[in-house]
């Protein structure tokens, strides 16, 4: 019995903040306050009539959709090395992989100064791009390691007798029956590098910016309902985009049956 | 159908064929030769090496030495996509985000013969008894149906060699004796060649031209269905086809038609007419020996038999037959014998017999020391 009410307040608390935060940008006033006081579109209006957000929206967009790509790309071909043809380390190699999720975030920030730095990328487009692969890279290789260990190789020999050559093989059979994986992997990494904040804080500059940094600094200067219109807006973004692909491909969620 | 003698020009020859993984060797210098059309099978218990040949021939695996020819070519090289060699897989690999007519049209699309590819598929759907299921999906069916898509979708290809690794083991027992009936079919109205493994002699024996009996990654024997059940070689065969009395002895005497033998715990020796095959030199005097009886063979109670005094111990009424356990001086035997509704009852436990056989009923198995004569599983 507790444990079903404890369920349920898990249920009804989770998504408690963001149900505040999306009635918060309803308000006609002109600072941050809940209940609010009157009803208006007029911060959206603000949000999408502001060269300077959309920029910013511009950028995170980008910014997560080449990083999901990137790192998607890359977990495919590392899962692909580890199911299929073992690699030297084994075991030890997935857990290498997990490690970004291990450390903590702020000397990940420091590091990657350093090392963009080094490189001549730090607060360039560039930088961010390689900076998010490496912290999406976890969340990106599960899911397509999962579908990659459940799709059955005997599969791509029963299309090798049929006649289909590697490349045929592989796009025919081996992609379509790790589809759901890699889009999950996909939606992940694009959702994790969109609302990346701890560590792009740190490698953001005059001349590249993302949106949740922006919130975040508009957080500390000023408390305009703008913030609450930019994040009712995000909230609904992701999960329309979780919703259609739900629909559309199937995700698979991190749950691993086997 | 039955076809024992060599055929003018096999379609697929295995030469000495040793596949080794690590230091294990699965398959252990193989050779054999499948004639075109014929419908062969590979006939073992589990783990004895059945997949791992199929899937040489197959080209999923390289041998580690000999060679594997297709009308003369070898092709133990060859990528297996460029062998006209098709393949039902034992857990069928249907393609689970294809429907059942791209299955079955997949291996037409993969050779890009797509020209008239509608009606070939439907042709095939046909064939396995399938039409009308062109848009359900493969979990949408039932495990037979999958049986028949499998079928259809390495068929449709027409492939020269159709391999089928235990095709049917997943089946319900009767589903599995009407598809047995069906394959068999097929096999005939299609000319196509197949090679089948089984660890079911029943199956074997049901279905084949010609069965190569493996144990432990070698070929025992390979011969007809007739001759693999009456004239086993080794004692393995005689074991794992079919139950049969094995009793062991030595030769008394032989010349080239006529072997005469002392079995053990008998005083009489016991004359056995073996056609030794031409040129094969009789055993010597003295030579251990075995025969094989089948328990059908045995009869009970009938002079002018070689007969041994036996003594039920137990038996076993299945309908037709009745199957008696019994304990002679040559060892335990087994004798089935027909069964009459006017004949009264069984013979009581305990009941002395004379146990007997016919010459013809007798196969000589030449005793192979440090051969494994490992017991059947199945
Ligand atoms: N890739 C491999 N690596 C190592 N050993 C293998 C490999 N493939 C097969 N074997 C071994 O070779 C032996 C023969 O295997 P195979 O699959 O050919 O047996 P089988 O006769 O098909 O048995 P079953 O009836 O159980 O399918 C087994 O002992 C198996 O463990
Ligand atoms: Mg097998």
């Amino acid at each position: 019995m507790t444990s079903r009410i404890v369920a349920w307040a898990v249920l009804l608390f989770l998504p408690l903040p963001i149900v505040i935060v999306v009635l918060s940008s309803f308000t006609s006033a002109g600072y941050l306050s809940f209940p609010i006081e009157g009803v208006s579109l007029r911060w959206y209006a603000e949000f999408l009539g502001s060269a300077d957000w959309l920029k910013v929206l511009g950028t995170s967009a980008l910014l997560a959709l080449i990083g999901a790509l990137v790192s998607t790309g890359a977990s495919f071909a590392a899962a692909w090395a580890v199911v299929r043809h073992g690699v030297p380390l084994g075991g030890s190699y997935e857990t290498l992989l997990l490690t970004p999720l291990i450390f903590p975030h702020a000397a990940i920030g420091v590091i990657m100064i350093v090392t963009l730095a080094g490189l001549g990328w730090l607060g360039t487009f560039t930088g961010l791009v390689l900076v998010h692969c490496i912290l999406t890279i976890p969340y990106a290789y599960r899911p397509v390691a999962a579908a990659l260990r459940k799709a059955d190789p005997a599969l791509e020999e029963a299309a090798a007798s049929l006649g289909a050559r590697p490349w045929r093989i592989f796009w025919l059979v081996s992609l379509p029956a790790v589809r759901p994986g890699l889009v999950t992997s996909l939606l992940f990494s694009f959702i994790i590098s969109f609302d990346e904040v701890t560590v792009t804080m740190f490698l953001v500059g005059p001349f590249v910016m993302t949106l949740p940094v922006q919130v975040f600094s508009e957080v500390l200067e000023s408390a305009s309902p703008i913030i609450a219109a930019v994040s009712a807006a995000l909230v609904l973004f992701t999960s329309l985009m979780v919703f259609v692909l739900d629909r559309v491909i199937g995700i698979q969620f991190f749950v691993e049956r086997d | 159908m039955t076809s024992t003698q060599t055929r003018a020009d096999p379609i697929l020859r295995i030469e000495s064929v040793t596949k080794s993984f690590g230091s294990f060797t699965a398959v252990r210098d193989v050779s054999l030769e499948v004639g075109e059309g014929e419908f062969v099978t590979l006939l073992g218990p589990s783990g004895c090496g059945k997949s791992t040949l199929l899937r040489m021939i197959a080209g999923f695996e390289q041998p580690t030495s000999g060679a594997i020819r297709m009308r003369g070519q070898d092709i133990s090289q060859q990528a297996a996509y460029d062998r006209e060699i098709g393949m039902v897989f034992q857990n069928l690999a249907l393609f689970p985000h294809l429907n059942v007519f791209d299955n079955v049209a997949f291996g037409l699309r993969a050779r890009r013969r797509t020209e008239g590819i509608d009606r070939k598929v439907r042709e095939m759907l046909a064939l396995v008894g399938l039409e009308g299921f062109e848009t359900r999906g493969t979990a949408q069916i039932s495990g037979g149906q999958r049986q028949r898509v499998a079928l259809a979708r390495s068929l449709v290809t027409s492939p020269d060699i159709l391999l089928l690794d235990e095709p049917l083991s997943a089946l319900d027992l009767k589903l599995r004796r009407q598809l047995q009936g069906e394959l068999k079919r097929i096999q005939q109205d299609t000319g196509i060649t197949f090679i089948f493994v089984t660890h079911d002699q029943e199956e074997a024996l049901s279905m084949s031209d010609r069965i190569a009996v493996m144990n432990a990654g070698r070929v025992e024997q390979f011969g007809s269905a007739v001759d693999t059940y009456h004239r086993p070689q080794t004692e393995f065969v005689a074991r794992f086809v079919g139950e049969t009395n094995l009793l062991r002895g030595q030769v008394h005497a032989a010349d080239a038609a006529r072997v005469t033998l002392r079995l053990d715990g008998l005083a009489a020796p016991v004359a056995v007419a073996v056609p030794l095959p031409a040129g094969e030199t009789p055993p010597g005097q003295g030579d251990p020996v075995a025969i094989s009886v089948r328990p059908e063979h045995v009869e009970l109670g009938r002079p002018g038999l070689h007969t041994c005094e036996a003594r039920v111990t137990s038996h076993s009424f299945s309908g037709a037959t009745i199957t008696y356990a019994l304990d002679s001086a040559a060892g335990p035997l087994l004798a089935r014998v027909p069964f009459q509704p006017g004949q009264g009852h069984p013979l009581p436990d305990g009941q002395s017999v004379s146990a007997g056989w016919p010459d013809e009923a007798v196969t000589l198995i030449p005793d192979q020391p440090g051969h494994d004569t490992t017991d059947k599983e199945i």
